[in-house]
C-alpha cells in the first residue's frame, strides 16, 4: 500500500516483519499491558505508551487527521505557565511520537541516573498518566500546533503529485476504508482541526485497557509494578469501541483499475500494482508469519525473486519492491512497485509482473529457500532475545501493530511450522484474479 | 591534574596489549601488532554479541587526481555490488545469510571499510567481504546504474528545498578544490571502471589505514584474521597526501528563488576548534539547536509556529576545516520572521552563552547519547576512527564523555565567545527574495559563482 505512514506499516503480518520471531525474550509483563524490559547495563531509562488507536479510528471512518493533531497537542497544555513542550519531563532526556492508520506511539527517555532510577521513572509515569486523564489546550497553543502540523505537511511534501497519486490509487481500491487515505489528513482538514475533536478522540481511545506501557532500563520488576499500580491501576477502565465497521466497509469487488499521472517531479517512469486478493484462512496468524517470509523472498535477490529475475537478469526495471499491508483475516493488500527501464512500457510490465506470480503461483517457491529465509528470522531473533534493547524496540513495533502479547509468544513456534506448500494458497489467491488498480507515474519535461 | 597525569602513565606503558578501562569505568582501546607487524587498535568486549573491523584509509584521491574527484565516491559505491566471481545478488544474501554487514564508503578525508557479524562469524564474514577490497567486480552495468542514480539523486536534490539550499551553500563556500563538485553527475559520468580501479590501489594500501577491532575475541585472534586479508594490500599507497582548498565563506545572504510551499534556510560559516574545545561546543551546540526543547526549536517553533524542525550542527566543511550551521524548513509567509528569531537566538548564544541548567541538561543528554552508541561495538569504532582521523588520542575517546561531564557552563562560553563566527553565510531558497535584503539573488545554482 501506498499511502500515508507516519510511522510503521500496517498489521500482524507487517508486525512479524518487524518484530523477529525472539522465543524467549527478557521481558517481564508487570500486569495485563505493562511490560519491563530489565537491562542492568543500560545507559537510560525509557518509558513507552503505545495506544491501540490511529487514523483508521476517527469519527466516521474518516481518516483526517485528527489523531495525528492530538499527538501533537499531547505534547503541549497547560502547566501552570502553557510552555511548548511541557510533555519532557527531563530536559537531559528526549522525547518523540509517531502515529499511524493503528497506533499513536509515544516515548520519553531520561539518562539512567544512579540512585535516581525509580524516582525518575515515577516522573515519568506520572506525566502520562496525567496525560491519560485529559489534555487542556490553549487556544493559541493549539493554533500554532495546526500550523506546525500544516508545516510538517509541507515538509513531508504531502501535497505533491506523488502523494496525490499514491491516494488516488488507493481511494479507487478502496474507495470507503480510512487505510487509503493519509494519516496527516489534507490541507483543509488541517485548517479545520479542532481541539474539541481531538480531546473527543482522546477520551474515546486514550484508555489504560486500550494502551501497552513499556518500561527499559536498569531496574526491577517490583519497582515497577509498584509504580504501575500507583499511577496506572487507578486510571479508568473504558469500553473500547469495537471496530467491526472496519470489515463491513472493505471492498472486494473484482477491478482492474488505471490511474496515469505526469510528475514533474518524477525522473523515470513508475508503475505500481496495488492488488486486494482473498484466500482461505484457517489459522490468521500463521499465514502472516508464512507471509513475512514468503515476502522476505520476494524482496530478496535470491534466485527467482523479483529482482533477480527483473533487475538482474531481464533488466526490465532498475528497482523493484514488494510490499503487504494486511486488510483482515483472509485477505491481502499487496503493492508491486517498480522504476522502469527506458525500453520497458508500462503496459508489458504490466503483464510481466502477472506472469510472475503466475508462474511463482505453479513453481511454489523452493523448500531449500524456506528454510534458508527461516534460519536468518530464527538467528535474527536469537540477537533481539539476548539484547533488551532490541527486544524493546521489536516488542513496541509489535504492539504499534496491534498485535498482541499471546500472539507475541508464539512466534518462534510458528516460524518453525512454516513450509513451502503453506504457502500455496495465497499464491494462488496472489495470481488469481483480484480487485486491483494499475499506476503509471511520468516524468513531465 | 595529578592524578591525570599517573593515569595517562598508566594506560602508556599498557599501549601494547588489549584494551584497558579507567577508573570510572571507560574502555580504552589498546594499540596491538598482528604476527605480519600491521598495527590495528582492539578492544575486547568478552560478551559482545557483535564483532566489528573498521579500516580507514586516508584519501588524497580527488584532492590529486582533478579529472577523476568522483572517484572515491564511484568506486565505494560500486564494491558494495560485490567481487568478482558471483554475482551481486549472491554477495549480498550470503551476507544476510550470517547477519554480517560490509561495504566501503568514501568522505572528504578517507575511504572506509568496514565488517560486522557475530562472533563466531567475523573471521568468515572477513574473508568474504574484502574481496569487494581486493578483486571488486567493478561492472559496466552497476556504472551505467551508478550514474542514472547519481543523475536522479541530484534532480531530487533540486526539489528538496532543504537539499537545494545545502547544495547552494556547498558550491558557494567550497571554491577551489574537488568537495563541492564531486558528486555532480557530469563529475561521476567521467568515472570509468579504470578509474574506479586505480583509486582502488593508490589508496587502499598498509601505510594509508588505522584499523579497529571491537568484540569477543582477543587481539591475537583479530591479530589472524586481519593478517590473512590485509598483508593482500600493497605495502604503500600511490596517492600522495593533498592539502585541501579551505571554504570561503562570504558574508552574504543569497537567495535562490524557487516557488515551493516552504522556505529553506542554511547559516553556515567555519570555525576553528582545538581538540580539547570539543565537549564544550558540543554541549554549546545542543543548547542552541538540539531539539524543538532546545533554543532555536522554543523560538521559531514554539513560540511562532513556523516550521516543524529547526536545529543546529558542527560538521566537516572540508578536510581539517570544521563549519557550523543551522538549517531549517518554514512557512513561507513567517519565514522572515522565523530567520530573525534564529539570528537573535545565534547572537545571544553566541555572545552571553548558556546558562548552568542548559549547560547539566545538554552535557548530560549528549554524554548518556555517546555511550550509549558506544555500546554498541560498531559505535565503539567508530567513535576511535573519528578521533584519530582529528589528531585525537585513544585517551581522548575513552575520556571524552567524562570530559563532557564535567565540563562547566563558564567554559563552553569562553569557547562560544571565542570561536563562533560573527557572521553567518546565509543561503535562503524562497518563492520570493523580498524582505531578506539578500545580497546577491540567483534562480539557478548555476548562478552561484556570481554570489561570492
Amino acid at each position: 500500500m501506498r499511502g500515508w505512514v507516519i510511522s510503521a506499516v500496517a498489521g500482524a503480518w507487517a508486525a512479524f516483519a518487524h518484530a523477529g520471531f525472539a522465543l524467549a525474550g527478557p521481558e517481564v509483563k508487570i500486569g495485563d499491558n505493562v511490560f519491563l524490559l530489565p537491562d542492568p547495563k543500560a545507559k537510560v531509562i525509557t518509558l513507552w505508551m503505545v495506544v491501540n488507536a490511529g487514523c483508521r479510528d476517527e469519527e466516521g471512518g474518516q481518516c483526517a487527521g485528527l489523531a495525528h493533531y492530538l499527538e501533537h497537542l499531547m505534547f503541549i497544555g497547560r502547566d501552570g505557565k502553557q510552555e511548548f513542550n511541557t510533555a519532557q519531563v527531563f530536559a537531559a532526556g528526549q522525547t518523540n511520537a509517531f502515529t499511524s492508520m493503528q497506533a499513536t506511539a509515544y516515548y520519553q527517555t531520561a539518562p539512567a541516573r544512579e540512585g535516581q532510577v525509580v524516582a525518575d521513572l515515577e516522573k515519568l509515569f506520572d506525566r502520562y498518566s496525567e496525560r491519560l486523564r485529559g489534555i487542556d489546550i490553549a487556544e493559541d497553543a493549539a493554533a500554532r500546533e495546526r500550523n506546525v502540523v500544516l508545516q510538517e505537511f509541507n515538509f513531508r511534501k504531502s501535497d505533491s503529485v506523488r502523494r496525490n497519486f499514491y491516494t488516488a490509487m488507493n481511494k479507487k481500491l478502496q474507495p470507503d476504508h480510512p487505510i487509503s487515505q493519509p494519516v496527516i489528513g489534507s490541507k483543509e482538514d488541517i485548517a479545520a482541526f479542532s481541539v474539541e475533536k481531538a480531546k473527543a478522540f482522546h477520551q474515546r481511545w486514550y484508555a489504560k485497557n486500550n494502551i501497552n506501557f513499556l518500561v527499559y532500563g536498569p531496574v526491577g520488576a517490583d519497582d515497577v509494578k509498584a509504580l504501575a499500580a500507583k499511577y496506572i491501576d487507578p486510571l479508568p477502565r473504558k469500553k473500547v469501541p469495537s471496530r467491526a465497521w472496519l470489515d463491513a466497509r472493505r471492498s472486494f469487488e473484482p477491478l482492474d483499475g488505471l490511474v496515469s499521472v505526469n510528475d514533474p517531479e518524477a525522473q523515470r517512469r513508475e508503475v505500481l500494482l496495488e492488488k486486494i486478493v482473498r484466500y482461505e484462512d484457517a489459522d490468521p496468524l500463521q499465514t502472516g508469519i508464512s507471509n513475512a517470509i514468503l515476502f522476505d523472498y520476494l524482496n530478496s535477490q535470491i534466485k527467482g525473486s523479483l529482482q533477480d529475475v527483473f533487475v538482474e537478469n531481464r533488466r526490465l526495471v532498475s528497482q523493484i519492491h514488494v510490499s503487504v499491508t494486511p486488510i483482515g483475516a483472509g485477505a491481502m493488500w499487496y503493492s508491486v512497485a517498480a522504476t522502469l527501464e527506458d525500453a520497458t512500457t508500462p503496459e508489458a510490465m504490466k503483464a510481466e509482473i502477472a506472469a510472475y506470480f503466475a508462474n511463482l503461483e505453479k513453481s511454489g517457491v523452493e523448500a531449500s529457500v524456506v528454510e534458508r529465509l527461516k534460519k536468518r528470522r530464527a538467528s535474527s531473533n536469537q540477537e533481539i532475545d539476548k539484547d533488551p534493547q532490541k527486544s524493546l524496540s521489536a516488542l513496541q513495533s509489535w504492539f504499534s501493530n496491534n498485535s498482541s502479547y499471546a500472539d507475541w509468544l508464539t512466534r518462534g513456534e510458528r516460524l518453525a511450522a512454516v513450509t513451502a506448500p503453506g504457502m500455496a494458497p495465497v499464491l494462488k489467491a496472489m495470481a488469481g484474479p483480484g480487485r486491483q488498480v494499475f499506476g503509471v507515474l511520468t516524468p513531465q519535461k | 591534574m595529578a592524578v591525570f597525569g599517573i593515569t595517562r602513565t598508566l594506560v602508556a606503558s599498557l599501549a601494547c596489549c588489549a584494551g584497558m578501562a579507567f577508573a570510572q569505568g571507560a574502555e580504552m582501546f589498546g594499540l596491538a601488532k598482528t604476527l605480519g607487524g600491521l598495527p590495528f587498535w582492539h578492544l575486547q568486549r568478552v560478551d559482545a554479541q557483535r564483532a566489528v573491523i573498521v579500516a580507514d584509509f586516508a584519501d588524497a584521491f580527488a584532492l590529486n587526481h582533478a579529472d577523476k574527484i568522483a572517484a572515491p565516491l564511484v568506486g565505494a559505491a560500486l564494491m558494495g555490488y560485490g567481487p568478482k566471481g558471483m554475482s551481486s545478488g549472491e554477495f549480498n544474501e550470503q551476507m544476510k545469510d550470517v547477519q554480517a554487514r560490509c561495504g566501503v564508503s568514501a568522505n572528504i578525508m578517507s575511504s572506509v571499510f568496514s565488517v560486522e557479524a557475530k562472533p563466531e562469524d567475523i573471521a568468515e564474514a572477513l574473508d568474504a567481504c574484502f574481496h569487494i577490497v581486493t578483486e571488486p567486480a567493478l561492472r559496466d552495468k552497476d556504472i551505467e546504474r551508478l550514474r542514472k542514480s547519481s543523475a536522479d539523486g541530484r534532480a531530487r536534490q533540486e526539489q528538496d528545498r532543504g537539499s537545494l539550499a545545502g547544495l547552494v551553500m556547498r558550491q558557494l563556500v567550497l571554491v577551489n578544490g574537488p568537495f563541492g563538485r564531486w558528486s555532480e553527475p557530469d563529475e561521476v559520468a567521467k568515472i570509468t571502471a579504470g578509474d574506479a580501479d586505480l583509486w582502488r590501489r593508490e589508496v587502499f594500501a598498509r601505510d594509508n589505514l588505522t584499523i579497529v577491532a571491537v568484540g569477543a575475541q582477543d587481539a591475537a585472534a583479530f591479530g589472524v584474521m586481519i593478517d590473512k586479508n590485509f598483508s593482500q594490500l600493497p605495502e604503500k599507497a600511490a596517492v600522495k597526501a593533498g592539502v585541501a582548498p579551505a571554504p570561503v565563506y562570504p558574508a552574504k545572504t543569497i537567495v535562490l528563488e524557487r516557488e515551493g510551499a516552504q522556505t529553506a534556510i542554511v547559516l553556515e560559516n567555519a570555525v576553528n576548534i582545538e581538540a580539547s574545545e570539543g565537549p564544550a561546543v558540543t554541549i554549546g551546540n545542543n543548547v542552541l539547536g538540539g531539539g524543538m526543547d532546545r533554543r532555536l526549536g522554543k523560538a521559531v517553533r514554539g513560540e511562532q509556529g513556523a516550521t516543524y524542525g529547526i536545529g543546529s550542527g558542527i560538521g566537516q566543511a572540508a578536510p581539517g576545516q570544521r563549519s557550523f550551521s543551522i538549517r531549517s524548513a518554514l512557512a513561507n509567509d513567517l519565514a522572515a520572521g522565523g530567520l530573525k528569531r534564529a539570528r537573535e537566538e545565534y547572537e545571544n548564544w553566541r555572545l552571553n552563552g548558556v546558562s548552568e541548567v542548559e549547560n547539566e541538561a545538554s552535557r548530560s543528554l549528549l554524554a548518556t547519547s555517546i555511550d550509549k552508541g558506544a555500546a554498541e561495538p560498531g559505535g565503539k569504532a567508530y567513535a576511535l576512527v573519528n578521533m584519530l582521523r582529528t589528531s585525537r588520542t585513544a585517551e581522548d575517546e575513552a575520556l571524552y564523555t567524562e570530559r563532557m561531564r564535567a565540563t562547566p557552563a563558564i567554559e563552553v562560553n569562553r569557547v562560544l565567545r571565542a570561536r563562533m563566527p560573527e557572521k553567518l553565510t546565509t543561503v535562503i531558497v524562497a518563492p520570493k527574495a523580498d524582505g531578506y535584503n539578500a545580497d546577491c539573488v540567483i534562480r539557478d545554482v548555476k548562478e552561484v559563482a556570481r554570489c561570492r
